[in-house]
């Protein structure tokens, strides 16, 4: 019979169970944290997928309205690099765990610390996109087509001339002019100007919100490891800041591609 | 100090700690992702040279998909962990891969329908 042995903190020091700290093993020979952890991904999954189908069902009202086409004026450039630093903390989350289970303290302080610092820079580049975004102006433009047709659109105004000849090359034939009445120019993406704004701001301000917690969670098991809390007989504690960690990663590998590249 | 036995029959159906994913796996994985996140960005113009649409987007939900898979697989530890968490994580995103295509289709339908611009 293998003894399993639970010490003050309710941690093992005998062999490595899936059982909650200082209780017995469950029925299912399930951690009660990991289990718990996982249906809360699992929820959360439908969470994102629900806003991430609200913004693809609105995308094609918020042109026909003329509101502005997203791959007008989100870049991939930046959000490529974001993509690229949350896939990086993702490895370095991953060797964070790895040092714990072989009980290097020095491994796992340095690699939560730059899971941390990675996602700073995140939330550094989000930030910075939406004020971008916030304060874009657009000129509203009317198309008329060979066949007689209009169409609104817009294009952004710092950009107009550019905009302009890629609207050309995708209406051959049309006319493209100054949209006729002002009242209706397309306004500034906020939160409140346009379907995209509203579906675009609330989806990726969840995301970031997610990240941000996600900060505060491995900041403060990264000073749970300075106190000496952490070590191999208790890993599950960043094992399981890491799968929320990846999850948050996941959700943006999907943002990444339905938003930005579609 | 507490102190408890845990019978061998239940420690030997306990699912062993993500055994067989070591730190040169872990960097490997983010080398593929890396690369697939460079190709993807390339396939986002793939359009812009006369490929159809629909083959732009095939192309790029695979990758993403694809990404995805060794996220969960590696980094998550899926592929060496319990077959419940598996199982959970699976049956929430057949129900999510159902709520993205029951909508767009929903939407699509009524569109047509209704014979409306928006």
């Amino acid at each position: 019979m293998a003894q399993a042995v639970a010490n003050d903190h309710g941690e093992h020091s005998g062999p490595k169970t899936h059982g909650a700290p200082g209780h017995p093993p469950t029925s299912l020979g399930l951690n009660n944290r990991k289990l718990g952890l996982w249906t809360f991904i699992g929820n959360e999954t439908l969470f994102f997928t629900a806003l991430i189908t609200t913004y693809l069902v609105m995308k094609p009202r918020n042109i026909a309205l003329g509101g502005p086409h997203p791959q007008e004026f989100l870049g991939i450039t930046l959000t490529a690099i974001l993509a690229f630093i949350l896939l990086m903390s993702s490895l370095t989350m991953v060797l964070a765990l790895a040092a714990v289970e072989r009980d290097d303290q020095r491994g796992t302080r340095l690699w939560l610390g730059a899971t941390i610092l990675l996602g700073l820079m995140f939330l550094g580049g989000q930030a910075y996109e939406f004020n971008k975004l916030w304060h874009e102006e657009f000129t509203t433009l009317q198309i008329t087509n060979a066949d007689g047709t209009t169409e609104r659109t817009s294009v952004p105004t710092h950009d107009e001339a550019e905009g302009i000849a890629a609207l050309q090359r995708e209406h051959p034939g049309a006319q493209i002019a100054p949209y006729p009445n002002p009242q209706e120019a397309v306004k500034p993406v906020t939160w409140t100007t346009s379907l995209f704004g509203t579906t675009f701001f609330t989806m990726t301000g969840f995301h970031g919100t997610h990240v941000a917690i996600g900060v505060v969670w491995l900041t403060i098991v990264l000073i749970m490891s300075f106190r000496g809390a952490i070590s191999s007989r208790n890993s599950l504690t960043v094992e399981l800041v890491g799968l929320y960690w990846h999850f948050v990663d996941l959700v943006w590998v999907a943002i990444f591609t339905l938003i930005y590249l579609i | 100090m507490a102190q408890h036995s845990a019978p061998q029959a239940d420690l030997a159906h306990m699912p062993h700690d993500h055994a067989g994913a070591s730190v040169r796996t872990y960097v490997n994985i983010f080398i593929v992702l890396f690369v697939v996140t460079a190709i993807e960005v390339a396939a986002s113009w793939l359009s812009d040279i006369g490929v159809p649409e629909w083959g732009e987007i095939a192309v790029l939900v695979l990758l993403a998909v694809v990404k995805g898979i060794l996220v969960v697989a590696f980094y998550m530890h899926l592929r060496f962990d319990s077959r419940w968490f598996r199982g959970l994580f699976i049956a929430a995103f057949c129900i999510a891969v159902f709520m993205v295509t029951a909508f767009l289709l929903l939407w699509t339908y009524k569109r047509t329908v209704g014979g409306l611009v928006v």
